[in-house]
């Protein structure tokens, strides 16, 4: 496996490399719900492992496993669970949407959002669950009660894992539906 | 999936074009940068298609050099913004690697997802920065400009999103009718702008493109009812969505050819390219080969798109004042539009004029130019329809709906033939 290294991190060439991020525990009780295998994976941010092609391409080819940085990615490793493919990453981002809809329901009946902003939601979620195969069940088990633009982030930030065209086709309208709708959501935004 | 350094530069800039989705400003500045920094983004990912000569993205590529000007009098100048310079660096980067390397239809499809979400990024943020100006009264005038060019960007995220809708034309050389279709549509578009753009407006031109505009439409209306036919494509959105947004427009471009043809001198002049591109499009549109399948759907959906941006063409000729016609004609309009006047004097001087008629073209009045313009812009709004329609022709095969537990979903009929359309007729913030 070769091991490419950037400006402040390494990140092997495993599939999907990009799903190098922490979880929180809440993602990973959510996957183990959905049977996922667990990956042995290096940690690292997601900016570090993007790295210069002309620096990645240097030092791609100089790298092996015995190499310093090889050594230290391998101290660095840790056991995380993550989604395996791009399917999986889309249910549980409708998982998290299905949950995203329900908050955005009760926010309406308490009169913190409009109903537009409810039916937004759930046309998200129509939209990315039509994009899965039958029969999937959304029932959520993500920690509900969170800000809709809490929980609306953590679906965009699962369409992040691989890149998107590796999804099913039309994915890219529910990302970009997710952009829109949380940039127009009050909120803080972290 | 991520094999190579090139994949990881890709994966980058998709998550620049949607970080710029969550923060892009309506601030003038910004608004000005995300512009400017916008157009180099699109060349970049054309130049990614190197060494074809018609890529996904040469349609947007002439939308960019039609609204230039425009964006630069409405908007203002300003440094690229920094999130659209990296993406455009790299795919440079990209570009540079063999074409053995490019010719990839994953990485081509990333490049061009990419654009789509950085195009609606800077349509959504001209288009929000438009409003605001039409909040106030004293820039409500200016607002309308930038709505339009909001819109004019928001036609662009449509051709992209009609390129992501079929593989096809992702990679594959142009070898079937349906391929030859679209790349004499990209051909005339840039035959059309490279006669228009910048350039005093020729009515001979103009009213070529209007024969071209009325000619993809009509054929876009045979070739979608034939697919309707044939099995092939939605009856309900092809009857009840597309064909009755395609009669209004088609009756604008008629009276759009009227005004030009009256305008135009009877002589030669016309430029080659542009009659050549217009018989190679002719050609294609009418070959018998050409059947309603997907591919040719696909490429009629772009034939509408390009009808858009000739409305746009024709409205900024409209506002030009060196816009001249042959003395008969100025003389007809005029005393047409005169004649809408309650009271006014009749202008029997103009039609001394028509003895003037000759290779010579006049001036045209500034208040026929006003009522040429409102009939461009009204052609314009009827064509912007009708490209949203269009949508239908590609749509409808990629998102099946499927039966899922746990969604609440209507039962009703309005809701089964429901596809989430194109973004410009979805409200903002959605």
């Amino acid at each position: 496996m070769r091991v490419y290294a950037s400006g402040s991190g390494l990140v092997k060439s495993a599939k999907p490399a990009i799903a190098t991020r922490s979880r929180s525990a809440a993602l990973v009780n959510e996957q183990e719900s959905l049977g996922v295998e667990p990956l042995s994976l290096v940690v690292q941010e997601r900016g570090a492992a993007l790295a210069r092609r002309r620096q990645s391409r240097m030092q791609a080819s100089d790298v092996r496993l015995t190499s310093p940085a090889a050594a230290l990615a391998q101290q660095m490793e840790v056991t995380v669970t993550v989604t395996v493919s791009p399917e999986e990453s889309l249910l549980f981002a409708a998982r998290v949407l299905q949950t995203a809809a329900d908050q955005a329901e009760a926010d309406t009946r308490r009169g913190r959002t409009s109903y537009v902003t409810e039916a937004a939601v759930k046309v998200l979620l129509w939209l990315c669950g039509s994009l899965l195969r039958e029969d999937r069940d959304l029932t959520s088990t993500t920690r509900g009660g969170r800000p809709l633009r809490v929980l609306l982030q953590e679906a965009e930030t699962e369409l992040r894992r691989f890149p998107i065209e590796d999804y099913p086709a039309g994915t890219v309208d529910v990302v970009v539906g997710l952009c829109d709708l949380i940039r127009s959501t009050p909120g803080s935004p972290t | 999936m991520i094999d190579t350094p090139d994949d990881l530069l890709l994966l980058e800039a998709e998550h620049l074009a949607r970080d710029l989705l969550l923060d892009a400003d309506n601030t003038q500045d910004a608004v000005a940068s995300l512009f400017n920094g916008w157009g180099p983004v699109i060349r970049a990912s054309s130049g990614y298609y190197a060494p074809q000569s018609v890529t996904p993205f040469s349609q947007v590529l002439e939308v960019c050099r039609g609204m230039r000007r425009d964006a630069r009098d409405w908007i203002g100048l300003g440094a690229p913004d920094r999130r659209l310079t990296r993406i455009r660096e790299l795919f440079e980067d990209v570009a540079s690697a063999p074409e053995v390397a490019r010719d990839v239809p994953r990485r081509q499809n990333a490049v061009l997802q990419t654009c789509y979400l950085a195009t609606h990024a800077v349509a959504g943020a001209v288009t929000r920065f438009g409003a605001e100006l039409r909040q106030d009264e004293s820039t409500r005038p200016r607002g309308l400009l930038v709505a339009a060019l909001g819109s004019r960007v928001q036609s662009a995220e449509q051709i992209l999103d009609a390129q992501l809708s079929v593989r096809s034309a992702i990679a594959g050389p142009a070898c079937g009718p349906a391929q030859v279709l679209g790349v004499a549509i990209a051909g005339w578009d840039r035959a059309l702008h490279d006669a228009l753009v910048d350039q005093t407006p020729d009515p001979r031109v103009l009213l070529v493109s209007a024969n071209v505009s009325l000619g993809l439409l009509r054929r876009t209306a045979e070739l979608a009812s034939l697919a309707v036919a044939n099995g092939d494509a939605d009856s309900f959105n092809v009857h009840a969505r597309l064909l009755p947004t395609l009669r209004p427009v088609t009756d604008s471009w008629e009276r759009d050819r009227d005004t030009w043809r009256a305008l135009a001198p009877m002589t030669t002049g016309i430029p080659h390219p542009v009659a050549l591109s217009a018989h190679a499009l002719h050609q294609a549109l009418h070959s018998p080969e050409l059947e309603p399948g997907s591919e040719t759907r696909h490429a009629l959906r772009l034939a509408v798109l390009a009808t858009v941006e000739a409305a746009h063409l024709q409205v900024q000729a409209t506002q030009r004042s060196d816009l001249r016609g042959i003395a008969s004609g100025v003389s007809a309009l005029t005393q047409a539009v005169f004649d809408q006047v309650p009271g006014a004097r009749s202008l029997n001087l103009w039609r001394q004029l028509e003895r003037l008629d000759g290779p010579a073209l006049i001036s045209i009045p500034a208040p026929v130019r006003t009522e040429m313009l409102r009939q461009a812009a009204s052609t314009l709004a009827a064509a912007t329809m009708a490209a949203s329609a269009s949508h239908s022709l590609v749509g409808a095969d990629l998102r099946q709906d499927r039966q899922t537990h746990g969604v609440a979903r209507p039962e009703s009929e309005a809701y089964r033939r429901t596809r989430i359309g194109p973004r410009p007729i979805s409200p903002m913030g959605w």
